[in-house]
């Protein structure tokens, strides 16, 4: 477990567009975002809101249409293609929601860690202590197919923490999952972050919400809010904007509001005009 | 990290266990999938069918038109050895042996049978010497001909002598016109006297011994009436007695082949097995001998004659000049079967979309799914390949076409270069497209966009082969080059970016596109690799079966158009004597003449007709222009000058000049067309009415007559201008019919000519039948993709019924729905086809010369592109893809009885 913590995931400005026969689509929407190693944490927000396409770009899978997204230091986005996939392969693992999809069929557990943990510079024993860890020891010689859904997606974090990865990006990783495998795959991704990996989630699941240490609430490609550690945070952008949730929204109907700023106090109110 | 496990629990099995074990699934894992190894397999085997059947279509084709030509070539396999020397029982004996020994060597050949013949010799009359001391003997004559063969003096029917003396034989004729009988002594080359044996019956009257028919015509005794030429009549006497002569003459063994040739292999194998008793001369000792023992020394060597090499030689040149459209056709087809290849690994991609997101999403390099595809797909490979070899040998060799123990004739190594060359393309669009999985949908089909060119690419490659490599590069047709690339690329840009610009426009303006068509272009604008990639293997497809129907239809029309144009008619036969007599219904008599035009001075075809009987006896054909009635109602025009004339194929007849036969005639031109029945292949052709120069010929002649001489007795001499020409007997009754009633009116007409006859001439038929060969073989490989597209569509139908689900969410009709599948298909197929069925038309165009029949025969026969025929190709290829799509979108919409329980 490090004790130092640094900034593992720095997103600025993060900006992404699709293009669409009706036009264009921004499906993230300046998120500036910053999460420390070993810190857990679960982006939240309807479906649309653009946490897919978030993670996507901060594991890799996607290059931003604008912004920065440092993994451990390195700017993804500056990245070439082929030096985003070394980077994959090093630093960021990716889960995916179905369990099935994070898994080749024709190997056995153990050789599903340890084709991963090659390319870590990471070796056997590696694999078989990270199985053991999450509770899949006794099935390390067990292909996909012999395995039940929890132990699937523990196998797949499995997979993607071998050698020491920085990031571990999971796009629901318990949709699928019953309680009792919930549980575990949550005990497992808790033992991960305890060893330093940064985990980062998306998820609709509220127990996952209640185990993690950050929640990052989107709306609309922006994030909303950030509670950390029980405390719900709004977010000021690199830009200065905050957004406000539809509920006092609702307060402003002309859209118009005064604002005023209590410096010694460090107070900043929103009132009506 | 520390380690938190101690490492007990666990075996682990070695590293080369676990590895050979994990390989060993990975290997299975395409095998496990029915529909993924089938598609696999049948992508291989697509493009090994195309090179092994190119071979055995080669070697059908070889088979095929050797044996036409062997055909068309009675005794064209039979061989003769001629060798000129002293005729001595030495000699011949010497020579006998060593002959026979070598011809003995051809297994095609029989026993040959010896002639000796003495092309001319000095034969005079015994008289008794006179007191006066005059010469024993008068000279006759010089160029007596001699003939010893076995058998020959059995075949005569005599007249007077006997058999078993020895001695000469005469004619009938001979015996009377100098004067000789049985018994008469004559002196050849002033040796001793032999006697007159017998007197047969003339050969050339009445019934003969069929052995006369077997022999060349040169040493059957013939009626000859030029120079008083009693001499040049051949006689007959026994073979010793010829020897005993020692004269010079010719040694002839004949052997006829026992049997025929089937292959082409066969007709090379007996080629160069007569090339062997020419190589004998001077490589066999025994040989060498025996011409020096006949000859002399440095007399000549023996000639062989046979038509062996002839028929070899025109063989060759034929499939020289269809080489290269095989090659063409069989290169376009493993484009194709590339195609469909790549199709086929794009398809597996998309089923193991799964596993290989996941490998890129560990952060696989492009190349390790490259090397996987290789390592995977070799088995489905090896298995395709041997499926689509066995395949392409059964297409051609089990329905006889040819030997079918002659697997040697299929090249494996670019079969194999083939396979590997398949294998590489899975590679790479395996690489391609699971690299592009991680990216939007929209950017990977955009990528993808280019695939759009392969058609394109490989007709572009396809026309280089057909007209570039045939001789320099200087003669390379840069139109049939740059047409795919440029013109296509254009064309198929052209059409989506005015789409595209419709869309945005309709966005723009808040309009909206019908239902199905907005769909349809969404779903073509957003088409997956596969889809592309199986429509531009269907265009290819449908381009080859454009190039090929229309090379066969258009060399069918030319064949038919020059054979009538030699023929005439139906039957066409020669009148060897003036014939005033009675016809038989549809038939007239066309004068044949040449002669030369007074400006200018160059040659003429005349074709002098009957009007009455012209037009009803010949056959029209339609790209003749115009019609023979029209033919004869302009030579009815009346005209200033002595004879009307319509020119037939070449049109350079000068206007206003005239021609001669026995006198010049003005000519007025009245019409042309194309061509006509009997036009000349190497003069210009005019054709006159023979009443018309009869009349002025006549009248000139009349005009001639000088005032003492009785009108009739001038009019016996006339003579017709058409004394020397050739008198054609033209009919649309066929050759029997016509032969019974000639014969029947004591017509004298040989030489009966079909349009049967000429159409199966073999360098008629070749093109058109390798052509035709070639059709099916494309129209195998568009079943191949029409196969393979309704196989993908099956596979998709999940996503297609979400997709269908979805449209029919956001309000469209069924109706709407199915009609967007079908314009999907439709989109993409109907610009593969205009694309492949374009450039064919064009290489078509361009490489139709090469292969146009009798070239020198009017009419001059571009390529005939038949629109029915394209648009029935084209309705062909819509009919199935409305059906397919049609098909597809039913069984997509059917639910499964999970759904419906879901539902519920």
């Amino acid at each position: 477990m490090t004790s130092e913590r640094r900034a593992v995931i720095e997103c600025t400005g993060l900006l992404r567009v699709f293009e669409s026969a009706s036009g264009r689509v921004q499906a993230v929407r300046g998120v500036d975002l910053t999460i420390e190693s070993g810190r857990t944490a679960a982006v939240v927000g309807p479906s649309g809101s653009g946490k897919t396409s978030l993670l996507r770009m901060i594991g890799g899978l996607d290059e931003p249409s604008a912004g920065d997204v440092l993994i451990d230091g390195v700017n993804l986005a500056r990245l070439s293609r082929s030096a985003r996939r070394r980077m994959r392969a090093r630093l960021i693992a990716n889960v995916h929601q179905r369990p099935t999809d994070n898994l080749l069929p024709h190997l056995t557990a153990l050789d599903q860690v340890v084709r991963v943990a090659h390319r870590r510079s990471s070796g056997l024993s590696e694999s078989l202590r990270i199985l053991d860890q999450l509770g899949l020891g006794d099935r390390a010689h067990h292909l996909p197919g012999q395995m039940s859904g929890g132990e699937q997606q523990r196998l797949a974090f499995a997979r993607g923490a071998v050698g020491g990865p920085a990031v571990i990006v999971a796009d629901e990783p318990t949709a699928e999952l019953d309680t009792s495998s919930t549980d575990r795959v949550l005990d497992a991704i808790e033992r991960l972050s305890e060893e330093g990996i940064t985990v980062l989630t998306a998820t609709h699941d509220p127990r996952v919400l209640s185990r993690v240490d950050e929640v990052i609430m989107l709306r609309d490609g922006s994030v909303a809010s950030v509670t950390d550690s029980g405390t719900e945070l709004a977010v000021i952008d690199h830009a200065g904007r905050i957004q406000l949730p539809p509920e006092v929204r609702e307060h402003f109907p002309n859209r118009r509001a005064r604002i005023s700023w209590d410096a010694e106090q460090r107070i900043f109110t929103v009132e009506e005009p | 990290m520390e380690s938190a496990w101690d490492g007990e629990g666990v075996t682990v099995p070695s590293r080369l266990v676990r590895r050979g074990a994990a390989a060993w699934r990975w290997m299975l894992q395409p095998w496990r999938s029915f529909g993924l190894i089938v598609a696999l397999i049948a992508s291989f085997a697509v493009p090994s069918f195309m090179a092994a059947s190119a071979d055995v279509f080669r070697l059908a084709a070889a088979d095929a038109i050797t044996r036409q030509a062997v055909e068309d070539d009675p005794g064209g396999l039979d061989a003769t050895l001629m060798a000129t020397g002293r005729l001595s029982v030495d000699g011949v004996q010497a020579l006998e042996g060593a002959t026979r020994a070598q011809l003995g060597r051809v297994d095609r050949l029989g026993e040959p049978s010896l002639t000796l013949y003495v092309p001319g010799a000095d034969l005079g009359l015994q008289t008794p010497p006179e007191e006066d001391g005059a010469p024993a003997e008068t000279i006759i004559g010089s160029g007596a001909r001699f003939l010893a063969r076995d058998g020959a003096i059995a075949a005569l029917d005599v007249v007077a002598g006997d058999r078993s003396v020895e001695g000469l034989w005469i004619s009938e004729d001979r015996s009377e016109q100098l004067g000789l009988g049985v018994g008469d002594l004559v002196v050849v080359n002033d040796r001793d006297p032999v006697p007159i044996a017998g007197v047969y019956a003339n050969l050339w009257e009445g019934e003969r011994d069929p052995y006369w028919d077997d022999l060349p015509a040169v040493v059957v005794p013939s009626y000859s009436s030029v120079y008083g030429g009693a001499l040049f009549e051949v006689v007959v006497l026994p073979e010793s007695l010829l020897l005993s002569l020692g004269v010079d003459g010719v040694a002839r063994w004949e052997a006829a082949a026992t049997e025929t040739v089937e292959t082409y292999a066969g007709l090379v194998e007996h080629a160069t097995q007569l090339r062997g008793i020419e190589r004998s001369y001077t490589g066999s000792d025994e040989m060498a001998a025996a011409i020096a023992e006949f000859a002399g020394d440095g007399g000549p060597v023996p000639a062989l004659m046979t038509d062996t090499f002839d028929i070899r030689v025109d063989v060759d040149r034929v499939l020289a000049d269809l080489d290269q459209p095989i090659e063409t056709t069989a290169f376009a087809g493993i484009v194709l079967g590339l195609v469909v290849t790549a199709a086929g690994a794009g398809f597996a991609v998309r089923r193991r979309a799964v596993e290989m997101r996941l490998l890129r999403a560990d952060g696989d390099a492009w190349w390790r799914f490259a090397l996987r595809a290789i390592v995977q797909y070799l088995p489905a490979a090896v298995v395709g390949g041997a499926l689509g070899v066995v395949a392409g040998w059964a297409l051609i060799a089990l329905p006889g076409e040819v030997d079918r123990s002659r697997w040697d004739v299929i090249e494996f190594r670019p079969i194999v270069w083939t396979l590997a060359a398949g294998l590489l393309v899975a590679a790479a669009v395996t690489a391609v497209a699971a690299s592009r999985l991680l990216y939007t949908r929209q950017a990977a089909v955009a990528g993808l966009r280019p695939a759009w060119l392969l058609p394109l690419l490989g007709g572009a490659v396809a026309a280089w082969i057909q007209v570039g490599s045939a001789a320099d590069s200087g003669e390379v047709d840069l139109l049939v080059v740059a047409f795919p690339l440029v013109g296509l690329l254009a064309g198929v840009g052209l059409v989506v970016f005015a789409a595209r610009w419709l869309m945005r426009r309709v966005h723009r303006t808040g309009g909206s596109l019908p239902p199905a068509l907005f769909f349809a272009w969404r779903r073509i604008t957003s088409a997956e690799a596969g889809a592309v990639l199986l429509s531009a293997a269907m265009g290819v497809a449908l381009g080859l079966i454009v190039f090929t129907t229309t090379l066969v239809d258009s060399l069918e029309r030319a064949t038919d158009a020059k054979t009538t144009a030699v023929v005439g008619g139906q039957t066409q036969a020669q009148l060897y004597f003036p014939y005033d007599g009675e016809l038989p219904e549809t038939t007239t008599i066309v004068r044949s003449q040449r002669t030369r035009l007074t400006i200018g001075g160059g040659v003429v075809a005349v074709r002098a007709i009957d009007l009455d009987t012209y037009a009803d006896a010949v056959t029209w054909d339609p790209l003749f222009g115009g019609s023979a009635e029209q033919v004869v109602e302009a030579l009815r025009t009346p005209v200033a000058a002595d004879v009307a004339v319509v020119v037939a194929g070449d049109r350079s007849i000068p206007t206003g000049g005239g021609f001669g036969i026995t006198t010049v005639m003005s000519y007025e031109i009245v019409g042309t067309v194309d061509s006509a029945p009997l036009v000349s292949e190497a003069h210009p052709t005019i054709i006159v009415r023979w009443d018309q120069m009869i009349d002025v010929a006549r009248n000139r002649h009349e005009a001639q007559r000088p005032p003492d001489v009785d009108r009739d007795d001038w009019a016996a001499t006339f003579r017709s201008p058409f004394v020397g020409a050739r008198r054609v007997v033209v009919s649309q009754l066929n050759e029997e019919a016509l032969q019974v009633f000639l014969a029947e009116n004591d017509a004298d007409v040989r030489e009966f000519t079909t349009v049967a006859d000429r159409e199966r001439l073999a360098a008629t038929r070749a093109a058109q039948w390798a052509f035709g060969h070639l059709g099916l073989l494309a129209a195998v490989a568009g079943l191949a993709a029409i196969g393979t597209m309704l196989f993908y569509l099956s596979e998709q139908r999940t996503a297609r019924r979400i997709s269908s689900m979805m449209s029919r969410r956001m309000g469209m009709r069924p109706l709407a729905d199915a009609a967007a599948e079908v314009m999907e298909l439709l989109g993409l197929v109907v610009i593969a086809y205009a694309a492949g069925a374009s450039t064919a038309v064009l290489i078509a165009h361009r490489v139709f010369d090469r292969f146009e029949p009798d070239r020198r025969v009017p009419p001059d026969v571009g390529l005939q592109t038949s629109w029915p025929l394209l648009l029935a190709i084209a309705a062909l290829g819509v009919g199935v893809v409305v059906i397919a799509a049609l098909v597809n979108h039913r069984i997509a919409a059917r639910r499964s009885y999970g759904e419906v329980l879901r539902d519920v």
